[in-house]
């Protein structure tokens, strides 16, 4: 038996703790990620996420004086983003219920609470690559369908297959 | 392809389609690689959260002495605490992060504090040390809820 395959992904990680930073890539290429691409403010992780056209976005929320909302509103609208559909991780220490609508009105694919652990954010990514919902372009919206749940991709063992 | 109705748009490319259901690590494979991993780093936590620790002591010990920075102060230790909240857990000591959430509470959406509620954050930074003084790693079942009691009735006072 084996797993989801990732070594054909790159992936960009921006958080403004270098120690999460370095803790994040280090799970990613344990699950066998091909490239981790990071990044420590919303500025200079557009800048990469335009120069890497990652496959997956990892973000924290608060970083500085930037935040993550900045960097998901910049991918998803921006003429100079490569790719405005990329799936986006949103990794933070905020856990209230409000925050994670904010942010799923802002567009993220999935949310993920610190504290961080490799179980916790392989099944976030698993989740991400069965993550098959059309996007919505409505008025100020523009992201996943948030009325439809992620279904796994048929013919996954459904046991691995956690959103 | 787009459904016009209802705004729907498929996106050109799912990430599904690099990346195969079969041929990479089982699962447990990759967490127990990815924890081994996170263990190493999880060794040097204890050094930089003391240094993070002091950042935020000496940002308190600025707190009362003048009153027109105190909003800025509070900005700068809420967004320190957030910071401990998220590493704590995550590198092995959850009771800091049982406090420095506690902590957060405490700070948000406050503009000014008073004597009593310098003495809060106070003891909220004294308990965090106290944690890294005595090694309390891991799950620590015995003392969290009564800690996180506590530190309810701290913060109401």
């Amino acid at each position: 038996m084996s797993g989801y395959n990732f070594s054909g992904i790159t992936v960009l990680v921006c958080d403004d703790s270098s120690y999460i930073r370095q803790l994040v890539k280090n799970f990613l290429l344990a699950f066998g990620v091909k490239e981790v691409i990071e990044a420590g403010d919303a500025e200079s992780g557009f800048l990469k996420f335009v120069e890497h056209d990652p496959d997956v976005v990892v973000t924290d929320w608060k970083m500085g004086e930037t935040s993550g909302l900045d960097l998901v509103y910049l991918i998803r609208w921006s003429e100079k983003s490569p790719n405005t559909f990329v799936p986006i991780i949103m990794l933070t220490g905020f856990t209230e219920l409000q925050r994670v609508q904010v942010a799923r009105d802002a567009g993220i694919t999935s949310y993920l609470a610190k504290p961080l652990s490799a179980d916790k954010l392989y099944k976030r990514l698993c989740g991400v690559a069965d993550d098959r919902r059309p996007f919505v372009r409505d008025g100020e919206y523009f992201g996943p369908d948030r009325r439809m749940k992620n279904v796994p991709r048929p013919g996954i063992d459904n046991r691995r297959a956690i959103a | 392809m787009t459904d016009k109705k209802n705004n729907l748009i498929q996106p050109p490319r799912h990430l599904g389609d690099k990346v195969p259901s079969v041929g990479g690590p089982t699962p447990e494979q990759a967490i127990r690689k990815a924890l081994n991993l996170g263990n190493e780093l999880a060794r040097s936590y204890k050094g930089w959260a003391v240094d993070d620790l002091q950042e935020l002591w000496e940002e308190y010990e600025t707190l009362g002495t003048d009153p027109e920075l105190m909003s800025t102060c509070i900005t700068r230790m809420y967004d320190m605490a957030h910071e401990i909240r998220g590493q704590g857990g995550t590198f092995g000591y959850p009771l800091i992060t049982v406090i420095a959430d506690s902590l957060c509470k405490y700070l948000e959406r406050k503009s000014s504090l008073g004597k009593s509620g310098q003495d809060i954050v106070q003891l909220h930074l004294l308990a965090m040390k106290a944690v890294l003084r005595q090694n309390m790693k891991g799950p620590q079942q015995a003392v969290e809820g009564d800690i996180k009691q506590l530190l309810v009735l701290l913060r109401k006072r």
